[in-house]
């Protein structure tokens, strides 16, 4: 038989079983939901709502599509993330290569820049957009200048586009945020 | 009519054309049209660029009168005349003259510039590698100031070139003949695929800042050398960093950050590469910041390697031979002299942890001829007006 075709039918066989187990829980979930009516003692109200049941349910009525489009966003950006230029990568370069800004660093700027314009003209892409310039400014193996315009653009953007994320903890060192400070 | 044609045929097949002035700036006939034509591009957006953020930095470091477009292209011209190809054959051009009387000021700590006995100065030679920029008429006159050595006796000698038929001495740094070569408009050189587009200009008026620096300064400060960057940098061991605030990479930086902050048609993306290149200069200023930085690191390293040295007997001890005894013992001889290295940079990184870099005198020594505001806005005004 076909290897293709193998993989192809597993494949579709794990999607097959995947579905129907989420449909379960579904069920499950929804039956809690169904049991409360206007007999239902208030004490029994209050227990169900807390109930883990209930709470998945909720969860699953949340539109399945945003969940999908968020882990798409945040596999995208942690797929940008490994294609950061590194301090090994810099430190391998010639000296004709590094007298000036390596063509490393200036994509690398472009591409973070392209991040941060889909983050503006697409709200839902802004929380995982500041996780990911969190990530990159904290990674300790990136390049010093990439991870300061991180840093740099994750505090402009907080105020830019209002959205709590913390920052007093971040792992970021002093000379990474004093160098940040030469954009403003 | 027919000789014309040909003529014409063959300038373009071979990219050669002729010595041309633009903007003050002469333009040797190795330099290719599509090169000549991008700088052009830059110097007229330089010259018309709208500055609505002034950038005080940038404007206390150039020492500009005002930040406006003609001052800022006033500034390059004052210390970039010349601009020759990549194609530039500088063994064949080199003019030598004896009597010129240098300054009699400090020479710059400038590594291999020792007395040579070669007639065309090593450093100058063409690699072989992909030239971006790079600053020429300030190594010809520290050369010459260094000197040759004939029989024995050390000799200044004043160098200049052959520039399409006119003879160009390095009297001065400010002789400001700059080399450009393909790296600079290359494809993956580019911030946006058009070669003209504003974040491409500003990208290579950076560069054109950074070596025009390099046409300034006195005695210690002549032509603002690099500095090797220290053992924790990104370019450890490379001199392309610098120990003063005002140097090539400054003026770069601020360059690209006074006229990204400007520009009304770079597109998020630009302005983030612009924005890390302009970090990437800075980031080679070694100062107080980066020095506790470099503090922590080697403490870190001397713990480590002296606890190896601790348990040195022991693992001679384990050694199965002589060989293998000699073999450790070597090893651990080299980590005993590298402590030594550690602690002497170390006591040297303490004393400068509140070390903010100072500037350096960037008054240029030697003869040189200013081109004043008016001279320069006026030859621009008439290229503009040309078109």
């Amino acid at each position: 038989m076909n290897p293709r075709f193998l993989i192809l039918f597993a494949a579709i066989l794990i999607y097959v079983v995947a579905a129907m187990i989420a449909d379960e829980k579904k069920e499950e979930a929804t039956d809690a939901v169904i049991v409360i009516d206007q007999h239902t003692p208030r004490e029994t109200i209050t227990e169900l709502h807390d109930s883990p049941k209930v709470k998945e349910a909720q969860k699953l009525q949340a539109r399945p599509q945003d969940k999908v489009v968020s882990e798409t966003i945040t596999k995208e950006l942690k797929e940008v993330l490994q294609t950061l230029p590194t301090l090994d990568h810099l430190k391998k370069m010639d000296t004709h290569d590094v007298h000036h800004t390596p063509v490393v660093l200036k994509e690398s700027g472009v591409m973070i820049g392209k991040i941060l314009q889909k983050a503006e003209t697409d709200p839902s892409r802004r929380k995982p957009t500041l996780e990911f310039l969190l990530n990159c400014a904290e990674g300790k193996d990136y390049a010093p200048a990439v991870r300061a315009v991180c840093w740099n653009s994750l505090l402009t953007h907080i105020s830019q586009w209002k959205i709590f994320f913390p920052v007093s903890k971040a792992k970021v060192p002093p000379s990474i945020k004093s160098l940040a400070l030469k954009l403003q | 009519m027919k000789h014309l044609l040909l003529a014409t045929l063959a300038t373009t097949l071979l990219n050669v054309h002729a010595a041309e002035d633009f903007g003050s700036i002469r333009f040797h006939s190795s330099v290719p049209e599509l090169q000549s034509s991008a700088l052009k591009e830059d110097l007229k957006y330089l010259f018309k660029t709208p500055v609505i953020h002034v950038d005080r930095e940038f404007q206390q470091m150039t020492g500009l009168e005002k930040v406006d477009g003609p001052q800022m292209h006033n500034w390059i011209v004052n210390r970039v005349r010349y601009i020759v190809g990549e194609s530039f054959q500088l063994e064949n051009s080199i003019l030598f003259q004896e009597g010129f009387k240098f300054p009699q000021t400090e020479l710059p700590s400038l590594p291999g510039m020792e007395q040579k006995k070669e007639s065309v100065p090593q450093g100058l030679s063409n690699s072989g590698v992909k030239t971006i920029m790079t600053n020429i008429g300030g190594a010809l006159y520290l050369m010459g100031k260094v000197g040759f050595e004939f029989d024995n006796m050390v000799t200044q000698m004043l160098l200049g070139l052959d520039l399409d038929g006119k003879e160009v001495y390095a009297t001065s740094p400010r002789i400001g003949i700059l080399q450009v070569g393909e790296g600079l408009f290359d494809e993956e050189f580019r911030l946006n695929p058009e070669l003209t587009a504003p974040s491409n200009s500003i990208s290579r008026i950076a560069t054109l800042f950074h070596e025009a620096r390099h046409s300034d300064g006195n005695g210690r400060s002549t032509s603002f050398p690099h500095a090797l960057c220290p053992m924790t940098h990104a370019y450890a061991g490379h001199y392309a960093c610098e120990d003063v605030s005002n140097g090539p990479y400054s003026i770069g930086a601020l360059s690209t950050r006074s006229l990204m902050l400007n520009c009304t048609d770079c597109s998020m993306e630009e302005k983030t590469a612009l924005a890390v290149s302009t970090l990437d200069s800075f980031s080679r200023v070694n100062s107080g910041v980066n020095n506790a930085l470099r503090l922590m690191e080697y403490q870190k390293a001397y713990t480590l390697y002296s606890e190896i040295l601790q348990v040195g007997d022991t693992i001679i001890a384990s050694a199965e031979s002589e060989e293998e005894k000699a073999i450790i013992q070597e090893e651990l001889n080299a980590l005993r002299d590298y402590l030594q290295t550690l602690l002497v940079s170390m006591e040297e990184l303490k004393s400068q942890l509140n070390v903010i870099p100072k500037p350096m005198d960037d008054t240029p020594e030697g003869e040189w001829t200013p081109v004043q505001i008016e001279k320069s806005k006026e030859s621009m005004i008439k290229e503009i007006s040309n078109l």
